[in-house]
């Protein structure tokens, strides 16, 4: 076969200019480190790579607003701690000024520390958090969300709750509005409420209500009223009770002190003697501010308890403030065991994110970074191989038939 | 005596000629082009002597050029493509710089803008965080500014190239007529190197513009381009030029006297050469780049916008628009007869295809043709305000005069998406971060029933209208008649009672709203637009999805998905071309290297043929010696 003389030269330049654009390539892999440097380099891996960076910037996102979430959470939980010793405290008020060895001197001292211990209350409800923003007003975080007024204290945020997004398919609620917290605590014992008539005449006080075994209060209004059918010659006085809801009966029996009275689901123990007439309300449990609890903790204890009404009067007020002191602190417990549970949640989250992260980050690796071993040795056999075309080039172009004319 | 002589002679003449011919070729080895030459001898006829003839010496038959017109024609057209991918290649490369660093792209900016999101949501309230997010917005908007205006600053350089190109073609196309001239002239001896000189041209020629060539009897070579018209014809060349686009005129398309002083626009059908690469990359990559990224800022700004729409600014009004929106581009045809305009709305930015359309008018009915697929499109209505023609996401009617029939015009959805996008909002607490409405338990209630957050559920309805930014607002209340039953009632308005289900929707006024529990007769539940200064942050989280939600193509790509798929375009075009000019160049290569097999000097051989030549010269000058010899002899022997 022919060969014409400078296509020697041509194959030979050629096959240099190749091996010099490769050896160009790996060499600005190995001085970056990258694999890819622009799409063309792996047009598959570099969109892949795009939308792992992204995720793993979306990961980033994540940790901040846990962070965010976490802060407030913590602040809400020491507020919560401050509320419960506080309600502990006036609890602990309740049960002695509940000692029948208190005169009404002891009580105003006993009220005189409620109203210290209401004053915190209050303050804690309007806690900030540390951009200035009221941890316990809903949304409307810029609003202090407590303000004591004559009629007691109201609420001036909102019912709005707000959210972290801590992972593409989970929220963290990263507060309580306060009428969540400390105006919707159920009054009573969380089922009903025992309130006695204010024109009750006789001693009869209610020292327990729970809700009967195995049966739901059922809801409504119900009025329970004493009769005291008086002693004849062949019968002894007999006290009778009567439930009814409006003017429709739904239960009725004898009563003897200490006797756990039973209807619709209620279960009432009373004690002392009622007079005829006497009534007590049992409604269904409504929604009663924690304020609004100690507030009538306070007054119970300015109850003169000189005469034996003025006594049961006493006794029946303050089981219900002890019964809403109840509530109040199983209810702000509650919320302390929820938002504990968020905070956990929030640790499992992250902790999980920290896994995906990383899963992330090694398939950005894989498909970014440079496997140096591979580029190495490509490099020494890409050097090897142009000085073998270097050589042999050298070597065919010295041999000429002019040389030896 | 005296044939020998003369034999002796025509050797004598032969090896020299001989010996010019080899070292023409010798000194020609490194000119490109040149084709190396062999001399032909044939021997001269003798002179009969009775029984026997003697020969009569040797003469130069030819000095013929060692060609082969396939080879020559094979690297001519294998120069065209490979200079097509390397203008080709050039470019894509560019453009995968521009578009397909991870760092810089367009998917980098549009997560920036989503990061802040992230953080107004964490604290809604703050003023800074949110004049944060608009500049975010302001700087994601010149971001694809800036990128758009780098993939423009592409275009006009095709448009300069392409004028450049049409120059060298012109040029090129002279010199061939004039070369073509000179052969003729020459009837059928033309000069070697004339003919190296038209085959140089014709090559160079090509890597300009893929061409065809017809030889002529009469030695010429005719040069056609484009779909059959002719560049060259005998002696006399067409004239190329770049004329400005049937729609858009600040886009140059090359064209060719076809004769008559017309020019006609053959830009779709020029394949090879610098031209062809340039055209193709522009048709079929870069415009198909920038409407990939109005597309991107479309279906984002459309649908940031929508959820935008669903929440309430600080300043407890609605939230508008964030972003501003495109409308497409209509453009008439320079042949249009009317004066008609038409005006192109974007229905529904999720349906946008990323393709411009042609609607033609035949005087009755419209027809759509998707530019780059060149179907035809299905579209509904008449093309009137009153029943627009609506297609692929788009609704276009003629806006003012009457169109004649045979009017075309162009509409490009998305030719104005990155110009125009922007942050609409001008105020920070324009940010629509909150949900819009808010719903509350009564306080005197005589149960523990709760009531859900509402949901918007028609925005355009009156009583909602009412309920959010209106002065005084109006409340929502839903009233408890009994355990069972409830109404609900603005103060104007009131429907119920109905029977109540715990959890399930009351819907009322455009809103929805769940109450649970056991309500007691009396009880009250409140629906109320959000207040002034809500730190709430319902409508971010939704906000900040956006990016992720399927919206185009039937709901299956996310806007983030497209930023990647165009990286992933860029990308592949970049890689593509670059495999291509390996494998171009690589033909080429070979395709040089069979002509050079065959064209081409070979040293060692010119060096032997010096050999031989230099030999028969020395045996030629020795037979004229010993001729002479004899000569002597029988001068001396007749002279005694």
């Amino acid at each position: 076969m022919r060969i014409a003389s400078n296509v020697y030269q041509l194959q030979w330049l050629s096959s240099i200019q190749r091996q010099q654009a490769e050896l160009a390539a790996i060499q600005d892999q190995v001085s970056s480190g990258k694999r890819i440097s622009t799409a063309a380099d792996d047009p598959a891996g570099a969109a892949q790579g795009l939308l792992l960076q992204q995720g793993l910037d979306r990961l980033e996102n994540f940790g901040l607003n846990a962070d965010t979430a976490r802060r407030r959470l913590s602040l809400e939980e020491d507020s919560l701690s401050q509320t419960t010793d506080a309600l502990n405290r006036i609890r602990e008020l309740a049960i002695q000024a509940a000692n029948g060895t208190q005169t009404n001197e002891s009580r105003g001292a006993i009220a005189a520390e409620a109203r210290e211990l209401l004053t915190g209350l209050i303050n804690t409800a309007n806690s900030q958090d540390g951009e200035g923003r009221y941890l316990f007003a809903g949304n409307l975080v810029q609003t202090r969300p407590f303000v004591q007024e004559a009629g007691g204290v109201s609420y001036e945020g909102d019912a709005g709750v707000r959210f972290q997004r801590v992972a593409d398919a989970r929220t963290v609620q990263e507060g309580d509005p306060g009428s969540a917290v400390f105006m919707q605590v159920p009054s009573g014992n969380g089922a009903y409420t025992v309130n006695p008539d204010t024109g009750n005449t006789g001693t009869a006080s209610w020292t327990s209500a729970t809700v009967a075994n195995g049966t739901p209060f059922a809801p409504g209004n119900y009025t329970l009223e004493f009769t005291v059918i008086p002693a004849t010659p062949t019968t002894p006085e007999v006290t009778t009770w009567a439930a009814r809801s409006g003017a429709v009966p739904v239960a009725s029996g004898t009563y003897t002190p200490g006797q756990t009275i039973t209807f619709q689901g209620a279960s009432i123990e009373f004690q002392g003697a009622p007079a005829t007439g006497d009534q007590f309300t049992v409604a269904t449990s409504r929604f009663q501010n924690v304020f609004r609890t100690v507030q009538d903790f306070i007054t119970t204890l300015g109850t003169n308890t000189s005469s034996a009404a003025g006594r049961s009067t006493f006794q029946n007020q303050i089981n219900a403030n002890l019964q809403n002191l109840d509530q109040a602190l199983l209810h702000v417990s509650n919320v302390r065991s929820q938002v504990g549970a968020r905070l956990a949640g929030i640790d499992q989250q992250q902790d999980n994110n920290a896994d995906v992260a990383l899963e992330l980050k090694r398939s950005l690796s894989g498909i970014q970074d440079l496997d140096y071993a591979t580029a190495i040795s490509k490099l020494e056999q890409q050097l090897t191989s142009l000085e073998a075309a270097q050589k042999a080039y050298a070597r065919t172009q010295s041999f000429s038939l002019f040389d030896v004319l | 005596m005296s044939g020998t002589i003369s034999n002796g002679l025509s050797a004598l003449m032969a090896a020299q000629r001989a010996l010019q011919t080899t070292s023409n070729n010798i000194a020609n080895a490194n000119t490109a082009g040149y084709v190396r030459q062999r001399i032909d001898f044939v021997e001269q006829p003798g002179t009969p002597l009775g029984r026997i003839t003697i020969g009569a010496g040797v003469a130069v038959a030819d000095v013929s050029r060692v060609y082969d017109q396939f080879l020559t024609d094979n690297l001519r057209s294998s120069t065209s493509m490979e200079q097509r991918y390397a203008a080709f290649g050039t470019f894509a490369t560019r453009l995968d710089t521009i578009l397909g660093n991870p760092e810089t792209g367009v998917s980098a900016a549009v997560q920036r803008f989503f990061d802040q999101v992230e953080a107004v949501g964490r604290d809604p309230t703050s003023i800074a965080q949110r004049q944060q997010l608009l500049l975010e917005g302001d700087s994601l908007a010149s971001r694809l500014q800036q990128l758009d205006s780098q993939l423009n600053g592409l275009g006009n350089e095709i448009d300069g190239r392409l004028e450049k190109a049409a120059d060298t073609i012109n040029q090129l196309a002279g010199q061939i007529a004039d070369v073509n001239a000179q052969v003729m002239s020459s009837g059928n001896n033309p000069a070697p190197s004339l003919l190296d000189k038209r085959d140089e041209l014709l090559k160079a020629l090509g890597s300009q513009i893929d061409v065809t060539t017809v030889r002529q009897a009469d030695g010429s070579v005719n040069v056609l381009v484009g779909s059959g018209q002719s560049l060259v014809l005998g002696s006399r060349a067409a004239r190329m030029a770049t004329v400005p686009d049937t729609y858009d005129g600040s886009r140059l398309q090359l064209a060719i006297d076809n004769g008559g002083g017309n020019l006609q626009n053959i830009s779709t059908k020029v394949n090879g050469g610098v031209v062809g690469g340039l055209l193709a990359f522009r048709s079929d990559v870069l415009d198909g780049a920038r409407r990939d990224i109005g597309q991107l800022a479309v279906g984002l700004a459309d649908a940031f916008n929508t959820q935008h729409r669903q929440g309430m600014d600080l300043q407890g009004n609605l939230g508008g628009d964030f972003f501003t929106t495109t409308r497409p581009l209509t453009s008439n045809a320079l042949t249009n007869t009317s004066n008609a305009v038409l005006a192109a709305d974007i229905a529904d930015a999720s349906a946008l295809e990323g393709h411009d359309y042609e609607l033609r008018f035949n005087g009755a009915a419209w027809s759509v043709l998707d530019r780059q697929t060149g179907a035809a499109v299905t579209a509904a209505g008449a093309g009137t305000l009153a029943s627009p023609l609506v297609f692929a996401g788009l609704s276009v009617a003629v806006s003012s005069g009457t169109p004649n029939a045979g009017d075309r015009f162009l509409v490009q959805p998305l030719s104005n998406a990155i110009t125009d996008f922007g942050v609409a909002l001008g105020s920070p607490v324009e940010i629509a971060a909150a949900a819009p409405l808010v719903s509350r338990a009564g306080d005197t209630n005589a149960s523990q029933a709760t009531v859900s957050a509402p949901v918007m559920t028609d925005v355009n309805d009156p009583i909602l209208q009412s309920v959010i930014g209106n002065t005084p607002p109006v409340t929502v209340t839903i009233r408890f008649d009994s355990p069972t039953t409830y109404s609900v009632f603005t103060p104007t308005d009131i429907v119920g009672p109905f029977p109540y289900t715990s959890g399930a929707d009351i819907s009322y006024g455009g809103l929805t709203v769940q109450v649970s529990g056991a309500p007691q007769t009396g009880d009250r539940f409140y629906v109320d637009g959000g207040a002034a200064g809500s730190g709430d942050n319902s409508n971010l989280l939704a906000l900040s999805q956006v990016a992720q939600r399927g919206f185009f193509a039937g709901g299956t790509q996310s806007v983030s998905d497209l930023g990647a798929d165009i990286v992933a375009t860029v990308g592949s075009t970049a890689n593509r071309a670059s495999n291509e000019i390996k494998v171009q160049q690589a033909l080429r290569e070979q395709a040089e290297i069979d002509l050079q097999n065959i064209s081409g000097v070979n040293l060692d051989e010119e060096a032997s043929n010096m050999l031989r030549y230099q030999q028969a010269y020395l045996a030629a000058s020795k037979v004229i010696s010993v001729a002479d010899g004899l000569f002597q002899n029988l001068l001396q022997i007749v002279g005694r």
